[in-house]
């Protein structure tokens, strides 16, 4: 049995957040849960006890790392996997959210028709423990 | 011989007069000599007493002044031993020749030198000569001419005394004003002790010195911290005749500078260092600023392109259902445009980093061969898109470089793809591995459209690329330029030969591991 994991997508530019849906929903047949900002995702999360995390860096007011930092401080999020999606692709920034804990940077543009795939990939890959 | 003495004499001391620095004593003692010689053979007795006092003062004159004694024709007939000295050129290969001659080009005096000695009978100005060994001697001169009772020109006697010092010190003193009114701090030091020379205003002032108070100081007084091995390191070659200047950029007092280094004889053979010390803080500022900007720009960019993007993959992809004929076409002009805008912002950014110095390289030890395999793979779609076939020949062995496995992979995607995009439906592109001596070759071989011979010479430019892409998917016409700096800063180079309607090979050479080492 192939158990897909629960996402908390945490964006804030809406259109983004639409494209994202369609795309590991209806594309990839995942569950998704969205917030708007990192607040938001601070408040939400535990009820939500999402197993993929994939977060926006730059948001205003708590950015991206700041929101990841905010929830592995809960100790039901202290090891989830995480996910970063960038519009800052150069390598100096990319290998900076790495050394946060991301276990894989998406730099957007992303691809709808495989960002499912991408996003199973580096959670397959983290379960495996890699 | 008396007599020419004499008369020889009776020029020179007129000559004499206007030669300001032979002594106004010596030119009266000459004057009134010769006048006395001229006067009576009767005094000669009186003169034979005053031989030995007169040839002292001949001796003096010899020794100070350069002299020559020219005919009609201005041919040398006489030149003294201290011209002799200061030409360089021997007695024999001065007379019959004229001192015009010996003028640098630059030097204008002959004109002025007749009008005056037709007008006035001499003549006194500075001349700039040409010494044998191609050095250059500047002197104050008077020549006077003498002539027949019928007016004609017989002789000129030209007395010079040798002002290269005061020449050169006055054109330090010139440059030295110069240098005071630049903005930039300008140090001169001795090569060896290191010991200041000279501080232009600017230097003096941030210094927080006095125009005198830098003699007993050295280069180590002008910057806290100052390591003098590390210095001798940096100027190493310049020392060894390797490099006559150097430019680097510091950190002094805390600001970023650019200090740019000469090293010269000085006026005593005296090796010394010219260096000019510019604040770039400013520059900096701008460059950081103009980083920011361009980071700014292409994330605020990229954010609205990511929907456009997703949102026009979704429905043109089929995510929810199949579209019309006409609407799926349009929508994928939109499409490819959209990819392009992306393009053009990916390359920008990728131009500035390296503009900028800040594109960083993570080097590892890659096998060319597997990267090869890696981009045939990720290109063969777009292949298939244009009905482009790639083949891989050459070479199938592992084949190691250093180098930055991403920014090789887009170096061999630029070259792919643009193969692809000017190659005929149903071409065929192949790509080559192959050894050369001390490095590894990658070519591209399509059979396409050729590049124009009027495009060829700017192919690397910016925004220079060729038309020819069949209306196929036009590219940024920045991708070349950014694989040519990606392949130099890996320590190798790009080329290519073409022939139009026959096809174009692109060679790309990375020195290999070896040959890196042995460079080192």
């Amino acid at each position: 049995m192939t158990q897909t994991p629960r996402i908390l997508h945490v964006e804030d530019d809406p259109d983004i957040r639409e494209i994202a849906l369609v795309a590991l929903e209806v594309v990839g047949g995942l569950t998704v849960d969205q917030c708007a900002s990192g607040p938001e995702a601070l408040q939400r999360a535990p009820g939500i006890a999402p197993d993929l995390l994939l977060l926006d860096v730059m948001m205003p007011g708590m950015s991206g790392e700041d929101t990841l930092a905010g929830l592995r401080a809960m100790p039901q999020f202290a090891d989830t996997p995480a996910i970063f999606m960038t519009a800052k692709a150069q390598p100096a920034e990319v290998e900076k959210l790495r050394q946060l804990g991301a276990a894989e940077v998406i730099t957007k543009p992303f691809d709808p028709m495989t960002l499912a795939d991408q996003v199973l990939a580096i959670w397959e890959r983290s379960r495996a423990g890699g | 011989m008396f007599e020419e003495f004499a008369s020889l004499l009776g020029l020179t001391q007129f000559a004499l007069l206007y030669v300001s620095s032979v002594g106004g004593l010596v030119c009266v003692f000459l004057f009134i000599l010769g006048r006395s010689i001229r006067i009576s053979r009767e005094q000669s007795v009186l003169l034979d007493r005053k031989d030995a006092e007169l040839a002292l003062q001949w001796r003096a004159m010899e020794a100070h002044a350069m002299m020559n004694v020219s005919d009609a024709a201005g041919r040398m007939v006489e030149v003294n031993d201290t011209l002799i000295r200061a030409s360089g050129y021997s007695r024999e290969e001065l007379l019959g020749r004229r001192l015009t001659e010996f003028l640098m080009p630059d030097d204008n005096s002959p004109t002025a030198v007749r009008e005056a000695l037709e007008l006035m009978g001499y003549w006194t100005g500075e001349t700039k000569l040409r010494r044998k060994d191609g050095g250059v001697f500047w002197t104050r001169t008077t020549i006077v001419a003498a002539r027949d009772r019928n007016g004609r020109l017989e002789r000129t006697v030209s007395l010079r005394t040798d002002i290269t010092e005061i020449k050169a010190r006055q054109a330090e003193a010139q440059n030295r004003a110069l240098l005071d009114r630049l903005n930039d701090e300008v140090y001169v030091f001795a090569a060896d002790t290191l010991q200041l020379l000279y501080l232009n205003r600017r230097a003096l002032a941030v210094q927080g010195w006095d125009n005198s108070g830098y003699g007993g100081r050295t280069l180590a007084d002008t910057t806290e911290g100052f390591d003098d091995a590390v210095f001798r390191d940096r100027v190493a070659p310049m020392l060894a005749g390797e490099t006559e200047a150097m430019t680097y950029e510091s950190i002094l007092r805390g600001r970023p500078v650019e200090i740019s280094l000469q090293l010269e004889d000085g006026y005593e053979g005296r090796a010394r260092f010219i260096a000019v010390v510019r604040d770039i803080s400013l520059r900096r500022q701008a460059e950081e600023a103009r980083s920011q900007f361009v980071a700014t720009i292409s994330h605020e960019l990229r954010s609205p392109l990511t929907s456009v993007l997703g949102a026009l993959k979704l429905v043109t992809s089929g995510a929810f259902g199949q579209l019309g004929k006409k609407p799926g076409a349009m929508l994928g002009v939109a499409l490819r445009n959209v990819e392009r805008l992306i393009d053009l912002i990916n390359d920008l950014l990728d131009l500035e980093k390296l503009d900028a110095g800040r594109m960083t390289f993570s080097m590892t030890r890659i096998d060319m061969s597997a990267l090869v395999d890696e981009a045939l793979a990720a290109n063969s779609c777009y292949g298939d898109q244009l009905q482009v076939q790639f083949r891989r020949t050459g070479l199938r062995a592992v084949r190691e470089i250093e180098g930055d496995r991403a920014r090789l992979i887009q170096v061999l995607n630029n070259l792919l793809s643009n193969a692809a995009k000017f190659s005929p439906p149903g071409g065929q592109v192949e790509v080559e591995l192959r050894d050369a001596p001390g490095a590894l070759q990658v070519l591209v071989h399509d059979h396409g459209t050729g590049i124009p011979p009027a495009a060829q010479a700017h192919l690397f430019e910016r925004f220079a690329q060729a038309d020819g892409t069949n209306g196929r998917r036009p590219g940024t016409g920045l991708g070349l330029s950014i694989a040519k700096s990606i392949v130099e800063q890996h320590g190798g180079s790009i080329r290519f030969t073409s022939t139009l309607d026959v096809g174009t090979t692109f060679c790309v050479e990375f020195p290999t591991p070896l040959s890196l080492s042995q460079a080192a």
